[in-house]
């Protein structure tokens, strides 16, 4: 199967080029020239539809393979083609000595060598001359500089150009390795750390950088080979543009592809005394019956902080196993190590050289019931060309088998040549024979998609079945590429079949590609069946999202001699009785086991430990309990019993005088609802609270803090503004998460109606009549967060921080002034007028494309990145829309919501006063926030990024820098609204007046003004309970009810 | 009252007496009230010593909390706070100064003057229909009609029903077929938000009452209905109301209090559905009214004063409702 791959690969180049024709724009844009960042759609146009690698291959077909190795040494860089700073300082180029580090964090010696040091930003550039123009694959050697957890991101530019779309993302891995317990000494027995009750602690995860060798290759992983550059003979310059992280570079090899000697040419070399038998392994290793066993979970070195030993409870013969206790025993999963171009790798101590057989003991549940493919590196190198293809097939349950590639031929599995003593054998996740189909795949989703815009840019999303739109007439092409993708999803099924057998996979293909062709060839039956297609759409992309992730766990690997057979396989299932009894002893110990103490590494008494609750999911909750017993305990001494609690139980709790010392979680209006009744400790005067609430933006204390004033009988007419000096604000609670506005937008979409990203409101106000003319819709928030949106963009800049919602320091709403009725009005306008949704599932119609543009939370980034995998990349980000002053500033605030922890009044010493505010500091500080996220991203995926407060630690996230300049952007324009007694009412009437104004069209002002006097009577009532100063408020003071 | 007893106490007494005939024997006249129930209680003490369990738990849980919230609501409580005595502020304000408390009375009572009896009624007629079922059939309609009921936050399924996304069943049918251009926001609008809240409070009422009717109605003794047809019993009708209903009476009592306390209770369907505040407060009702005084005001001595008058309510309603059956059949 092999043997045709190159010729297949071909074969589908050509079909991609037929399909690309009818995709004109691709075809006819030339090479992208260097631009800062996709900001505007001029940008965005170039971006998407810079040339791809496959017709850059077809492009240059005809030019031969380079036949000279040209290195040059990274340190000669040069200066007129570097962007980014020189000079000795901490994030800037200059010349460094780095050396390796093994798996336990020490530096090897010997190893130490020389090299450019490239940071997080700007290019560096080299001159590189070519001997003869040919086809040149690039490699480079690098050490990956301890840093954040993502991995290296690079655009590489030749001569000041993006040579083809994909090398604008070239990643190059970190490495990562896991902290084992003190007793650590390379075997199982005590490598992990132990809670008091003998349960394994997941480990946690270093960086052990090395130098090491990157390919140039695609970092999807579509194509398997590494890429090949087009170079003309004489001098060139390369640029490597950084997009994440920073590295050191000693050298940069231009050299002809290696082509990877077959299987059989690989067995040729060597001779028959080189297969090594099972007795020669007994013989050397009485102990061990013939196999070297190594246990997957005692990894030496990963890609990612992902990849971490698991614990398995679903077989019990996986080893090492325990009924009663958490034992780590396996390593990978559904979620971690699935993603292509992460790898694992152990090492392997073999007593003499020569061929041998590995066999894994593993677990694949493929979503898909597709088998998942890894290759191998012996020693950092692909020992024959069938090693990049081993594939592993799925089921519900353990498997074992010899390393294989799934072809009948090689079905007794692979022999691998060890060098006596320690190897180093590494497993990196690959698309394998399934890549092709991926790249097909896509292509022809993203023409669907396109063709999908295009249909619902006539009809709208509720199509009349009865209208004749005339299709053919206005987009032609359209309805060709509809019945070119019919023919294309058939053909890939076919090819699906033929590597995996028929299945419901390749059904789900010809579903897709039947309801195609009856669109592509019958123009009545395009309109009719426009939301079908939606949803296959849908279903295309989820599917093509399962089949491109690689699971795979791993139990155990073994090293059997080159004789053994199907025979010398590990067990891979316990047997019936077995599997009983682990379950019912499983069953029976859950009742003794202390699930309150789990993870707990010492027995401590209840008096001497901080008791912190939390409301926080049950994953997270284990990772703020590994962080404390990891960092905070042994650096301060106090011990930490962290709860993980109901929503709402923490008030009932303080009343009965058993409340915890610190509280997690808790929204801004609970927080000042329960300081206003003393309930909750002032942090103002703790030691360190200034250090501390400067690591925040100045928006995040302010919902957390209670302003009142000493001023009574105040009138705003007689006295004045408030005096700053007489205003007393308390912060009741550390921030810990925030969010905010931000602006989405698909790219694709705003390309084809030819307008640019939205920078003020009047922009807006332009865009939203062509969305309407093209059937689609914008996203708003509605009521209060709609009306904040506006007010304070529009205040004021000059007024308190405190104006704005409320007025005299939250003595009186203020919706009744100019600004906040005109940005009301602004608000019922966009929805009365233009008809934006009020009720809507802002991802769902982002993906479909119905919604192109929507301001909602930032943090429904994750969501998009996890939920829409179909339209990834064909979105972004970008600051709030603003108004704009005469002298052409916007002012694009966006208003910040978040939620904090606090300090429970309660009965406790002055000493457990100072723990508990120890480890509140301790937790919101930015090294923590920094931990927890990447912890959070490692156990939700990658593209979970938890939306801590910490402006610093919100810094060290996994971004890519496109994504941190936009985020950046607004961060630093946010504002608050302070949290007042009373503050309940307004949510709700301005609700009402919102959707009074909206369902019967009533004057926004006078649904605004009409309930004026009911919230600031509500508000008065409160203030008078708490014994703060307050105004009388009687309707007929205030203005008279209109007669609406 | 206590006479009404003693009378057939005396008579149980004298045969328990029985064998001390020969002492004089001891009349209710001759002892004070508390001698006599003292004298009763011991006699009966195995009755008691069964009935206290329940009794203190139901003390301890049902009654005693009536009256403190009563005694809270004379104070201005606010759950973290010592109290102070304010005698009846609460219930001035409520009645005068919370125009939110009439609207939440005028909802509830409409509420409960819609829900409450048709609820009742339908019930009724389903259960007597279904009665006439063969009995394995019977079986499953009762299932089918009862089911919404035992499924808990079933009504959350209106919300998708009655969604203001175009989406929504009601609302796609609506602009498919061209009847209206824009979502109408059913829970959002406060012309549609009551009428919605009803229909789906009415779709959930066949409860409990409902499987109580179909028990009556099996318990109903056939040769009674032969008997009202010798003695002129013309139709279904006069057969209901001469026989059926009479004989099922404690049925229909347990029946009509259970649509009461439901129908005055009623709150967590508006939650679910229209949100908490609902716009306008258009679906606003005594219950919402006191828990948001409790819960979200922390305003404890007030949502009791609430409370004491939804309390009053529900039982002027039992009261008036034990007095309607005891009309029947008359």
């Amino acid at each position: 199967m092999n043997k045709s791959h190159g010729v297949r690969f071909i074969a589908m180049l050509l079909a991609a080029v037929t399909l690309l024709a009818g995709f004109s724009f691709v075809v006819s844009a030339d090479e992208t020239t260097e631009q800062d960042r996709a900001e505007n759609v001029a940008d965005l146009t170039e971006l998407l539809s810079a040339i791809k690698y496959s017709s850059y291959l077809i492009r240059h077909q005809d030019v031969p393979n380079a036949d000279q190795t040209v290195t040059i040494d990274a340190t000669a860089f040069s200066a007129d083609d570097t962007t980014a700073a020189i000079g000795s300082g901490e994030d800037q180029v200059r010349v460094v000595r780095y050396a390796d580090m093994d798996g336990e964090g020490n530096y090897k010696a010997g190893t130490e060598k020389e090299g450019i040091y490239c940071p997080t930003n700007g290019a560096v550039g080299w001159k590189i001359n070519v001997p003869k123009t040919g086809m040149y694959s690039i490699s480079i050697e690098y050490y990956p500089v301890e840093g954040k957890s993502s991995s290296i991101e690079r655009t590489l530019y030749i001569d000041g150009a993006v040579p083809f779309y994909e090398a604008r993302f070239l990643t190059c891995s970190k490495v990562w390795s896991d902290e084992y317990s003190d007793e650590y000494n390379g075997t199982r027995d005590n490598s992990f750390k132990q809670d008091i009750n003998g349960n394994e602690i997941k480990p946690g995860k270093m960086q052990t950088p090395s130098w090491r060798t990157y390919e140039f290759i695609d970092s999807t992983g579509f194509y398997t080979d590494p890429f090949q550059f087009y170079l003309e003979e004489g001098t060139h310059v390369l640029q490597l543009e950084a997009r994440r992280e920073a590295y050191a570079i000693k050298s940069i090899t231009l050299h002809p592809i290696e082509n990877l000697k077959s299987y059989e040419d690989y067995l040729n070399q060597y001779s028959e005394s080189d297969y090594v038998s099972a007795e020669a392994i007994e013989s050397a290793q009485p102990d061990g019956e013939g196999v070297i066993k190594i246990e997957a979970e005692l990894v030496h070195q990963t890609s990612d902080m992902s990849i971490y030993p698991k614990y398995d409870k679903s077989s019990a013969i996986t080893s090492p196993q325990s009924s009663s206790k958490i034992i780590l025993n396996s390593i990978g999963g559904e979620q971690q190590w699935t993603t292509v171009g992460q790898w694992a790798s152990w090492k392997v101590t073999v007593p003499k050289a020569g061929l041998y057989k590995i066999a894994l003991r593993f677990k694949q549940g493929s979503d898909a019931g597709l088998f998942s493919s890894r290759q191998i590196k012996v020693n950092g190198k692909i020992p024959f060309d069938e090693a990049k293809y081993l594939q592993f097939s799925s089921g519900d349950s353990w498997q074992s088998a010899y390393l294989n590639d799934g072809s009948d031929e090689n079905a007794e599995g692979f022999l691998f040549y060890l060098e006596e003593g320690e190897n180093i054998i590494e497993l990196e996740a690959v698309f394998g024979n399934m890549a092709d189909i991926l790249v097909r795949l896509n292509a022809a989703l993203s023409i669907i998609n396109r063709a999908y815009i295009d249909i619902l840019m006539i009809t709208g999303t509720k199509p009349d079945k009865d209208t004749d739109y005339n299709f053919y007439k206005l987009i032609p092409g359209t309805i060709d590429n509809l019945a070119a993708m019919s023919d294309e999803l058939y053909d890939i099924a076919d090819q699906l079949a033929e590597i995996s057998g028929k299945s419901q996979n390749t059904a789900t293909l010809e579903t897709v590609a039947r309801l195609l062709y009856k669109m592509g060839h019958k123009e009545d039956d395009v309109a009719k069946n426009l939301n079908n297609l939606k949803n296959n759409i849908g279903t295309l992309g989820t599917w093509i999202q399962t089949a491109m992730k690689q699971p795979l766990e791993i139990d155990y690997i073994q090293i059997q001699g080159a004789d053994s057979g199907k025979k010398q396989l590990p067990k891979a299932k316990d047997g019936f009785f077995q599997s009983i009894g682990f379950e019912l002893a499983q069953f029976g110990l859950s009742f003794t086991s202390d699930f309150n103490t789990l993870g707990a590494l010492e027995d401590v008494p209840e008096e001497d430990t901080v008791v912190v609750w939390t409301t926080s999911g049950r994953d997270q909750a284990q990772i703020i309990r590994t962080l404390a017993n990891n960092e905070f305990t042994p650096n301060t001494g106090i011990n930490v019993s962290l709860k993980l609690v109901a929503a709402g139980s923490l008030l009932p709790s303080i009343l009965a005088g058993v409340g915890p010392d610190v509280s997690m979680d808790t929204t801004s209006s609970d927080v000042i609802n329960w300081a206003i009744r003393d309930a909750v400790i002032g942090l103002n005067d703790f030691e360190g609270f200034d250090e501390i609430t400067s690591e925040f933006p100045a928006a995040a204390l302010v919902p957390l803090t209670l302003y009142t004033d000493d001023i009574y009988g105040y009138n705003a007419e007689n006295d004045g503004p408030i005096p700053e000096d007489r205003v007393k604000a308390t912060t009741y609670a550390l921030p810990q998460t925030l969010s905010f506005y931000m602006m989405f937008y698909r790219a694709d979409i705003l390309q084809s109606l030819g307008v640019s990203v939205p920078k003020t409101w009047d922009d807006v106000y332009a865009l939203l009549p062509i969305l309407q003319n093209n059937q689609m819709q914008a996203a708003l928030p509605i009521a209060l967060a709609g009306e904040n949106l506006f007010l304070y963009q529009m205040k004021d800049t000059n007024a308190s921080f405190r104006d704005g919602l409320y007025a005299d320091n939250g003595r009186r709403i203020n919706l009744d002034s100019n600004v906040a009725l005109e940005a009301f009005d602004e608000l019922c306008s966009m929805f009365t007028q233009y008809r934006l949704p009020v009720t809507y599932d802002f991802a769902n119609r982002f993906r479909t494309g119905e919604i192109p543009i929507g301001i909602v939370d930032y943090t429904v980034y994750t969501q998009l990145s996890v939920f829409a995998p179909e339209i990834k990349g064909l979105w972004d980000f970008v600051p709030l829309p603003g108004w704009e002053d005469e002298n052409g500033n916007i002012n694009n605030t966006a208003v910040a919501t978040v939620t904090g922890m606090i300090m429970p009044r309660g009965n406790r010493t002055e000493e457990k006063e100072r723990n508990a505010w120890e480890y509140m500091k301790w937790f919101v500080s930015a090294e923590t926030q920094s931990s927890y996220a990447n912890e959070y991203s490692a156990v939700l995926g990658s593209d979970t990024k938890a939306n801590t407060a910490n402006t610093k630690a919100l810094a060290d996230l996994p971004w890519t820098t496109d994504e941190y300049t936009s985020l950046m952007a607004q961060f630093n324009h946010l504002t608050a609204v302070p949290e007042y007694p009373g503050g309940y009412i307004v949510t709700r009437f301005v609700e009402s007046a919102f959707m009074e104004a909206y369902n019967d069209n009533a004057s926004p002002v006078t649904s605004m003004l009409n309930r004026i006097t009911d919230i600031n009577k509500e508000i008065s009532r409160k203030r008078e309970e708490f014994d703060l100063d307050f105004y009388e408020i009687s309707y007929a003071s205030n203005f008279t009810e209109s007669a609406e | 009252m206590a006479k009404d007893i003693a009378v057939p106490a005396d008579e149980m007494t004298g045969k328990a007496n029985k064998p001390k005939e020969n002492k004089k024997p001891v009349s209710r006249k001759d002892m004070s009230r508390l001698q006599w129930t003292w004298k009763e209680i011991k006699r009966n003490k195995t009755a008691y010593f069964l009935v206290a369990p329940f009794m203190l738990i139901f003390f301890v849980f049902t009654v005693v909390p009536v009256f403190v919230s009563i005694g809270l609501s004379l104070t201005d409580f606010n759950m973290l706070q010592v109290p102070d005595f304010i005698f009846l502020d609460n219930y001035i304000t409520l009645f005068l100064d919370d125009d939110l408390f009439i609207k939440a009375l005028q909802n509830t009572l409409i509420f409960a003057a819609i829900t409450g009896p048709v609820s009742y009624i339908l019930s009724f007629v389903v259960a007597w229909f279904i009665n006439e079922l063969p009995p394995k059939f019977r079986a499953l309609v009762t299932l089918v009609f009862y089911a919404p009921s035992i499924s808990g936050m079933v009504y959350t399924i209106w919300a998708t029903i009655l969604s203001g996304d175009s989406y929504g069943w009601v609302n796609g049918f609506l602009l498919n077929t061209g009847i209206v251009t824009e979502p109408i926001q059913f829970f959002k609008n406060v012309d549609y938000c009551m009428p919605c809240c009803i229909i789906v409070a009415l779709w959930t009422s066949l409860g409990t009452a409902f499987l109580s009717f179909i028990a009556g109605l099996q318990v109903v003794d056939r040769s009674l209905y032969e008997a009202g047809a010798v003695d002129g019993v013309k139709n279904r009708w006069q057969e209901l109301w001469y026989i059926t209903l009479p004989v099922m009476k404690s049925q229909l009592m347990f029946g009509a209090i259970m649509a009461i306390t439901t129908s005055f209770g009623f709150g967590a369907v508006v939650d679910a559905l229209a949100g908490n505040p609902s716009v306008d407060y258009c679906a606003w009702t005594l219950t919402h009214h006191l828990a948001d005084y409790g819960n979200s005001r922390f305003e404890v001595g007030y949502s009791s004063a609430i409370a004491v008058v939804l309390f009053a309510l529900m039982f002027g309603s039992n009261l008036l409702v034990n007095k309607l059956l005891s009309k029947l059949g008359q």
